[in-house]
């Protein structure tokens, strides 16, 4: 018995041993920064309803019932991770978002990411940087005013 | 002795783990906006005027510009009882947009009795492209040429012609 004993403890050692290497791995935080706002742009509203769609490569798409106005540009998301060289990180979109103005909302939601959400890496540098897209709803005759709204995301070591 | 130390050294593993996951996830608040506007719509102010003609016994065209000036070619001959003018619309819409023009190739204007005289060469000012100000707003001029017929019937002649104006 002692002597089985033994070796389950050894290896009980060596399993703390390992995940304290992969801990101390991870120890500088993982860090989000926001550099640019996601912007749908000037859009006409109609009497029917449609969609603004923003890829996150950028560019912008339409629709259903809406015009595109061309007053000031369009732009995707952009954002700069900061944490732990060379670790795989995966980023978390929300599912959707609220935007207000002038007594009215619309919802943009469809968010999307480039790269995609998963299995990211942080560079060798520590640093690593994603832009995100989404997809505007323009209800019918969407009272014409100047929209708001803020959305959380989240990236997270694997 | 042995358990004990190894249940420690778990113990403190588990405390560097948990600490490990406080760090493991970064999150970044952002904003969205759009901005919904106007649609684009255009009215008339002013009618295309090309003012009082005297026809001859040989063809001829009266050209008003875009800043209202008016000239003449070949036999016609231009009266002055009558102020001629550009046409001016009134274009509304998005701030700082650009929109597209689009002018009519060619009308007739009509008269109770005659012939009726073509009108061509539509010009605008702005051409092609307009640009709506800070406001949302613009004045588009536009001209064009009128083709008087050899003796043409004396008569008031009047027409209409449609300006589109698109988000381009």
């Amino acid at each position: 018995m002692r002597l089985r004993a033994r070796p389950l403890m050894a290896a009980a050692t060596a399993l703390v041993a390992i995940l304290l290497a992969r801990r101390a791995a991870a120890v500088i935080a993982i860090d989000l920064t926001a550099n640019a706002n996601l912007g749908f742009g000037q859009i006409v509203a109609t009497t029917t309803a449609g969609t603004v769609t923003v890829p996150p490569q950028g560019g912008r798409t339409s629709s259903g019932g809406v015009v595109l106005g061309n007053g000031f540009a369009a732009s995707a998301a952009a954002f700069a991770v900061h944490g732990q060289p060379n670790t795989a990180y995966s980023i978390t979109l929300p599912s959707s978002c609220v935007l207000s103005g002038g007594g009215s909302s619309m919802t943009a939601d469809s968010f999307l990411s480039n790269p995609p959400g998963g299995q990211n890496l942080v560079g060798a540098a520590g640093t690593a940087s994603f832009t995100a897209g989404a997809t505007l709803h323009v209800g019918a005759n969407q009272r014409s005013a100047a929209y708001s709204g803020t959305y959380a995301i989240t990236v997270s070591y694997d | 002795m042995k358990n004990l130390a190894i249940t420690a050294a778990l113990a403190a593993s588990l405390g560097l783990l948990s600490a490990g996951v406080a760090n493991a996830s970064g999150t970044a608040g952002s904003y969205a906006g759009a901005e919904i506007v106007s649609a684009l719509s255009i009215s008339n102010n002013v009618g295309l005027e090309f003012g009082q003609i005297v026809p001859t016994i040989v063809i001829g065209t009266v050209t008003v510009s875009t800043a209202g000036v008016r000239s003449s070619a070949g036999g016609v001959t231009l009266g002055n009882g009558m102020v001629p003018a550009a046409s001016s619309f009134a274009v509304t819409g998005a701030p700082s947009n650009t929109y597209a023009i689009t002018l009519p190739t060619s009308i007739t204007l009509a008269a109770a009795a005659g012939a009726p005289m073509v009108v061509d060469t539509f010009v605008s000012l702005p051409a092609v492209t307009g640009a709506l100000d800070v406001t949302g707003a613009q004045t588009l001029l536009v001209g064009a040429t009128l083709h008087v017929g050899v003796s043409q019937a004396a008569n008031p002649y009047s027409g209409t012609f449609n300006v589109t104006v698109a988000y381009n």
